[in-house]
């Protein structure tokens, strides 16, 4: 009944090109992605800047670009079922097409034979796509699932955030700093093989980590706004850590939603604080946008596997951007990227509505 | 494999196909935020939320599933259309994503567990129930507010429907003033 959650396979896509290696050499590199928009035209727009890939044409064909490298890296051959758990967008492309489209379009672009499943709830889609695929492989209702999300940066996200003014108008993604202005938007996108130790047995596959805590919550707060002393996110963090066995403590490395906006960022260094209580000083965080721009409904898969790769190459990736941290709960930041034992990881995000996720991964 | 848990509905509501709903503030694209919120706040009153404090000083972890197969298609429609014609609208910043609705949920009843949004293929209650059913026996949520939501004219039944359910047999980790 509460089978482990093993991760064999993770595949990725960012403004650094498509495979996790280039993932691995521009995140933990501290390279910003960024640049003028050329994808379409942002003539009108407040903002031309966003960190997009040239290999990249649409969010269905980079998630299966992204689950054929999560498969090849866990050598499933492709005969057992498997199911999708996918993190997508609310942006119709055309007016007849549904929502569920594009886990259907994965699902018969990969072959797969198992249920398939598209959540859509904005930035925490497709952390809630790893949380849900957990949830059916620890409730043994599920062997193997194919969890993640793909982005693929279009003028409607970006003039909806250009409207808004949520975009940084300086050009550049501060996570945490002082002068922080606002988001970049990016190309990206990550998928995840998980997997129970019995399907891992019987395989003979290599765990690459383990998904060891979860949690979802809300800041029941506001409709837009974030809870100020990140209620929602303090209890995300709290809830994973605890059914991961992992005291604040012990925690080697968290992951942070970390968009730059001067709301999201102050109430989420607010509800780690709260969180990781006397340990906040020692829990090494960085916000990984200030790399690869946010990546919106698939930032929790894209960074759940920055997080992986941390436990693998046993390195924090820095926080680009960051040049004067805020004083209003101060975080031990990693302000370049350094050599350290990642035993655990803990990815966290936050959506519109006050929605958060936390997932924690850790060594296998 | 584990068979799928069995679900106790504590409260039920609907908004019926011809009822006319009130526009909901701070929402002005569509009728889907005032639907969900409708079918929502009658289930939970119904239910007698907010709910009693337990013995132990733990508040209940309640949560919102929303399921549709189409979702919010007015306001989808108004951005693709505002997108073409280069005149996007910055509410569409949170009216555009269904996630807001739910955020206004669970501030006016104190909701406080995981927020999921299911883009459906076929039936989407039946969809709800059965990732209900897995949430739940995950101990993620004590309960969870299911809520469907059709707006195509052609779809059949009440446009909106709002369940209160909880694993079969939590009688003791829950307590609502009913």
């Amino acid at each position: 009944m509460t089978a482990e959650v093993y991760v064999t396979g993770v595949g990725a896509f960012s403004a650094f090109g498509f495979g996790v290696e280039s993932l691995a050499a521009g995140v933990f590199g501290g390279v910003e992605a960024f640049g003028p928009v050329n994808r379409f035209d942002t003539h009108g727009f407040t903002v031309d800047r966003a960190a997009t890939c040239l290999e990249a044409d649409n969010s269905v064909a980079a998630a299966i670009a992204c689950a054929r490298e999560a498969l090849a890296m866990a050598s499933w051959d492709g005969d057992d079922p498997l199911s999708l758990a996918l993190g997508s967008t609310l942006r119709a492309s055309a007016s007849d097409a549904y929502p569920a489209d594009a886990g259907r379009a994965v699902a018969e672009g990969l072959g797969l034979t198992g249920g398939r499943r598209t959540f859509v709830n904005a930035c925490c889609a497709a952390a809630n796509a790893v949380v849900h695929g957990s949830q059916l492989i620890r409730g043994g209702r599920a062997d193997a699932v194919l969890v993640g999300g793909a982005f693929v940066l279009d003028r409607q996200a970006y003039g909806i955030f250009d409207s808004a003014r949520a975009l940084a108008t300086d050009g550049r993604l501060r996570p945490f700093d002082r002068d922080r202005k606002g988001v970049l938007l990016g190309d990206g996108g990550g998928m995840l093989l998980l997997e129970s130790a019995r399907s891992v047995r019987a395989r003979g596959a290599v765990p690459v980590a383990r998904v060891s805590g979860w949690s979802m919550t809300d800041d029941a707060y506001h409709l837009a706004k974030p809870h100020p002393e990140g209620a929602g996110v303090a209890a995300a963090i709290t809830q994973a850590l605890r059914r991961g066995g992992i005291a604040p403590r012990h925690l080697d490395y968290l992951n942070a939603h970390a968009t730059g906006t001067p709301l999201n960022d102050a109430a989420e260094a607010a509800g780690i604080h709260t969180a990781l209580g006397a340990h906040v000083d020692e829990v090494p965080v960085s916000g990984t946008k200030g790399t690869t721009g946010h990546t919106l409904e698939a930032s929790g898969a894209l960074e759940a596997v920055i997080a992986v790769l941390g436990i693998r190459e046993s390195r924090l990736p820095p926080t680009r951007g960051l040049e004067h941290p805020d004083t209003v709960n101060p975080l031990r930041h990693v302000l370049s990227s350094e050599r350290a034992t990642v035993k655990s990881a803990l990815s966290i995000n936050s959506s519109v509505g006050g929605l958060n996720a936390a997932v924690l991964l850790e060594a296998s | 494999m584990n068979g799928t848990p069995i679900l106790d509905v504590v409260s039920r509501s609907h908004v019926d196909a011809d009822e006319v709903v009130p526009p909901l503030p701070g929402f002005i694209v569509s009728e889907f935020p005032s639907l969900l919120w409708i079918a929502a706040t009658r289930c939970l009153v119904q239910a007698g939320f907010p709910p009693s404090i337990s013995g132990d000083g733990d508040v209940d972890r309640v949560g919102i599933l929303l399921c549709s197969r189409m979702l919010d298609s007015t306001t989808l429609a108004l951005a693709a259309e505002q997108t073409k014609a280069g005149t996007l609208s910055p509410i569409l910043f949170y009216q555009a994503v269904p996630t807001a609705v739910l955020g206004l949920i669970a501030r006016d009843h104190a909701l406080t567990g995981p927020v999921s949004c299911i883009a459906a293929e076929a039936d989407a209650a039946e969809e709800a129930r059965y990732v209900a059913a897995v949430t739940l026996g995950d101990g993620d949520a004590d309960a969870l507010l299911l809520l469907t939501i059709e707006l195509e004219a052609a779809a059949p039944g009440p446009r909106a429907t709002a369940e209160l359910v909880r694993l079969r047999g939590d009688d003791d980790r829950i307590e609502y003033a009913r």
